[in-house]
């Protein structure tokens, strides 16, 4: 599944970046990462914005410098 | 007021006036006196009514052979019930009924001690998993790896702090300790702690129900991992998400976590972590090398968190006890796929050239 390039990576870390530094105060925000992208069977990997619930007021870009952003559900607590 | 509350304000009133009668008197084995709907066979009247309990209804003659007082059949304007109830103090007590733990599994005492079985700080009535079997890099000794949130649990929590098999909640006791609280690695927003053994009971290099782990590698997109648990057991997953930055609620403070990867379970289970798994190490599934310290989860859906193990153990100055050279691939993703690439077209190379 991890066939992306290096260059990929690297920009795909630059772009997980900049959404920490955007959303990552956002209350509704539990974790910004690299993964798959939903729905999973697509197969698609970029940058994963997961919140708990549907907030209403977060708006992310679809696409940025080629590397696909999506928003994914993750409500986590300690296990 | 209506007639039912003027009526249960009159019961009341007889009852106070009443009730010390036949509850002090041994004559009449009364336990309890009050205002209740009655429980007759053939109930002329189903409203409200005062109510007698006692601990075995006997009929007329039996009374009379046992020497007990019938109580009346009416008080003021109540039709009078008797009921049976004999009733005492729920009171829940060590000494009366101390934890038992589980026969087997990871919830009772093991000896020797191995990952994915219950523990706990002495003093918290909780349980998490025993990670694994570690060693300080400077000092050469023997330690536990699990969560902080697990071994420490407190914001300002000191060194020295007991660590018991099992967990208390488990049944594990204070002459259960098996380790103490050495260092955490909060401060590197990694929720990861060491407890250095106090040589009671040994830790050996296995995973419960799994086998020994061999090494510790990164983990990658896609990856089937699989990790052994003190509350879901041995469980299987695949490695969804990496490199994430999480923010999660400790106790009152949100903390934010740092190099998380998202598992979900395999295709056809619905289950991959629960509480009280906390502590516990995902290892590939292939290698057994491992490549996550399990610390959270969701339920809707269903996922894990887990923290980069070689990150947590960096950020410990600790490493991973194996029996064989421990295996160490710190290659990133990108790196191992690179590499795949390359010996496939050298194959292919060889191929050509034969």
């Amino acid at each position: 599944m991890s066939s992306q390039s290096a260059a990929w990576w690297r920009k795909a870390r630059q772009v997980r970046d900049r959404m920490i530094a955007r959303f990552s105060a956002h209350p509704a925000v539990t974790n910004i990462d690299i993964g798959l992208l939903d729905p999973p069977e697509a197969g698609m990997i970029g940058v994963r914005i997961h919140v708990r619930d549907t907030p209403e007021d977060l708006s992310v870009p679809d696409e940025i410098d080629g590397i696909r952003v999506g928003i994914v559900r993750g409500n986590y607590r300690l296990q | 007021m209506n007639d039912d509350r003027l009526r249960a304000a009159r019961a009341r009133l007889l009852i106070r006036r009443y009730a010390p009668t036949f509850l002090y008197n041994r004559a009449y084995g009364v336990n309890m006196v009050d205002f209740g709907i009655p429980i007759r066979a053939t109930a002329e009247d189903d409203r409200p009514t005062i109510r007698f309990h006692v601990p075995q209804k006997l009929s007329q003659a039996q009374l009379e052979r046992a020497g007990i007082e019938a109580v009346p059949r009416e008080i003021g304007e109540f039709t009078t019930d008797v009921i049976e109830g004999a009733y005492r103090p729920h009171l829940w007590s060590w000494w009366y009924y101390p934890p038992r733990p589980p026969a087997s599994g990871p919830r009772t005492r093991h000896n020797p001690m191995r990952g994915g079985i219950s523990v706990s700080v002495a003093r918290e009535y909780s349980a998490g998993t025993l990670g694994g079997l570690v060693r300080d890099r400077s000092t050469g000794e023997l330690m536990i790896l699990s969560n902080w949130h697990v071994l420490a649990a407190e914001r300002w929590v000191a060194s020295g702090l007991q660590i018991c098999q099992p967990g208390r909640l488990d049944g594990g006791m204070p002459y259960d300790v098996v380790a103490t609280m050495t260092r955490h690695s909060m401060r590197q927003n990694i929720d990861a702690a060491v407890a250095t053994l106090t040589g009671d009971r040994t830790l050996i290099n296995d995973q419960l129900d799994i086998g020994p782990v061999s090494g510790v590698a990164l983990p990658r997109l896609g990856m089937r991992v699989i990790k052994s648990g003190r509350t879901t057991r041995v469980t299987e997953g695949i490695v969804t998400g990496v490199e994430g930055q999480a923010r999660l609620w400790y106790g009152s403070m949100q903390r934010t976590i740092q190099h998380v990867m998202t598992i979900v379970p395999v295709p056809g289970k619905h289950e991959v972590s629960a509480g009280g798994d906390s502590g516990s190490w995902w290892l590939d599934a292939e290698t057994h090398a491992a490549i996550g310290l399990h610390f959270a989860g969701s339920d809707h859906p269903e996922q894990a968190l887990a923290i980069d193990m070689l990150t947590v153990l960096d950020a410990l100055g600790v490493d991973i006890v194996t029996e064989r050279p421990a295996v160490t691939d710190r290659r990133r993703p990108e790196v191992a796929v690179r590499e795949a690439w390359r010996e496939v077209e050298s194959r292919m190379l060889e191929t050509l050239v034969q």
